[in-house]
């Protein structure tokens, strides 16, 4: 189990064309895409899962505390561009921190049924088995369901217009290794190196999933790139057209005043 | 009394886009029956998880009503609340729209409430026939339009089958799961399989079969919507 799930992980992450032919062609292959992209989004999340069950089942006594340090570090550290901000609206947005955290103190006194540490490491903990179902800010940019089938049924549809002749369950299952890479998101907590390390995630996973489009609709890569490609093209041209309807109507309607 | 072909390795077979499910489900004797039966247990069998899961976040956030007391006892000792409070209209709109706000706005965020999830015993139920026998006759008809050889009943059986994914809705016996808008383009991919299992078309016209009954969905709420502005304007306009 442990020896195929590496093999997996390898023949994905090196692109190897008779791995990407021997995935395909299991008759369960949809079966072990869904695996593949649940199991990559929920070690991805781990160590984040792990700060705040920590976080949630410790008593949050000094909690507030470190919350209004945070903030007046924070205040401290903007300073230098806060030059000519005056006084009252400093003043302002400062009372409008202590507002916010005495509510929030407040409300994290209250009593619930269940014991609070319990209820935040169950808030944790379904937070984070909610990360396979999570979607994405750009295509393909997660591992997460949302984006792995929302995305893949128009580069389906794309591929079959470029001439592919792939199935939906062939398809969907091969693509599904564009998530192996996004295994590197373990690291996301690290500050700087998280962002880094995720669009090196983003850029491999792309192109993996261009690979599996290739094999599993059994067209040219330059065919697979424009449909995995198109979706996206589609869709800018579409906000474009509609960006610059809206500016001309702006402009017509400001002018007929 | 008919063939069972309905199991739950032929719906777990469905879910992962296995196209013998389709097929069994199309060769049924009556497709239609087990499709409702289908329909009808997922609804009630999810909503029942997921009120186990939404009685146990109830249970570990505090009371809603405490919340909005805090935060207005809060506001009462801000500077602005005495313009407010100075003024008896002021305080009936303020209190009009707090009042609204804390109606609308903790559904909208998620906020526990294990009422809902009782109600959807029912509702899911409903709702899910509604939805499939809707889609279904309109996908039916969409499908003969382009020369489809499947009948009504091999339709509403397969398409039944495309309720498979909202099994994972069971999930939300974990509290504060959020599942998301997913579970829709995985049924539009399931409903693609059992429209082709069905009427044999090329994949092209499958794939506008598929599609059309939504965009009649819209044009239906299109309708609606400008229908109600026309009899808003006209009672404005009197």
């Amino acid at each position: 189990m442990a020896d195929e799930f590496l093999g997996m992980l390898r023949g994905a992450l090196t692109f190897n064309t008779d791995f990407f032919r021997r995935f395909h062609a299991r008759h369960d292959v949809f079966l072990r895409g869904v695996v593949v992209v649940a199991l990559v989004a929920l070690i991805a999340a781990l160590p984040l899962f792990v700060i705040n069950l920590v976080n949630g089942l410790s008593t949050r006594g000094g909690q507030a505390n470190e919350f209004t340090q945070q903030y007046q570090q924070a205040l401290q550290r903007m300073m230098p561009f806060m030059q000519g901000v005056p006084p009252e609206a400093l003043a302002s947005m400062n009372q409008g921190f202590e507002v916010v955290s005495e509510i929030a103190a407040r409300i994290e006194a209250l009593p619930t049924p269940i014991p609070r540490p319990i209820g935040r490491g169950l808030e944790a903990l379904g937070h984070w088995l909610s990360k396979p179902f999570a979607g994405a800010r750009f295509p393909l940019a997660v591992a997460g369901f949302g984006t792995w089938l929302g995305y893949g049924v128009l580069v389906m549809l794309f591929a079959r217009l470029l001439g592919g002749r792939g199935d939906m369950a062939g398809f969907f299952g091969t693509t599904s290794l564009y998530a192996v890479p996004h295994l590197l998101n373990v690291l996301s907590p690290v500050p700087y190196l998280g962002s880094l390390i995720g669009f090196v995630a983003f850029a491999w996973g792309a192109a993996i999933y261009v690979k599996a489009t290739a094999v599993s609709h059994d067209i040219t890569l330059e065919r697979a790139v424009l449909a995995a490609l198109l979706p996206l093209l589609v869709a800018l041209t579409i906000l474009i057209v509609l960006g610059i309807g809206l500016i001309v109507f702006i402009a017509i309607a400001a002018a007929g005043r | 009394m008919g063939y069972r072909t309905l199991s739950l390795g032929l719906v777990l077979r469905a879910l992962f886009l296995d196209t013998s499910a389709y097929d069994a489900m199309r060769d049924d004797d009556n497709p239609f029956v087990e499709g409702a039966f289908l329909v009808v247990v997922v609804g009630a069998l999810t909503a029942l998880l997921s009120l186990v899961g939404q009685q146990i976040a109830w249970a570990s956030t505090p009371s809603l009503t405490a919340i909005r007391d805090i935060i207005l006892d809060v506001y009462k000792r801000q500077a602005f609340w005495a313009a407010i409070a100075s003024n008896a209209q002021a305080q009936a709109i303020f209190n009009s729209w707090w009042d609204l706000a804390w109606r609308v706005l903790p559904p909208l965020f998620g906020a526990p409430n294990p009422a809902t999830a009782a109600l959807n015993i029912l509702v899911w139920p409903v709702l899910g026939l509604l939805g499939w026998l809707i889609y279904g006759l309109l996908a039916f008809g969409f499908a003969r339009w382009l020369r489809g050889a499947g009948t009504l009943n091999q339709t509403l059986g397969t398409t039944a089958l495309a309720v498979s994914p909202l099994l994972l809705r069971g999930l939300g016996f974990i509290p504060f799961l959020t599942i998301g808008a997913v579970l829709s383009t995985w049924q539009l991919i399931c409903r693609y399989k059992a429209l082709r299992a069905v009427h044999r078309l090329s994949w092209q016209r499958t794939v506008w079969v598929t599609i059309l009954p939504f965009a009649a969905y819209l044009l239906f709420w299109l309708l609606i919507a400008g229908a109600s502005a026309g009899v808003i304007a006209t009672l404005v306009g009197r």
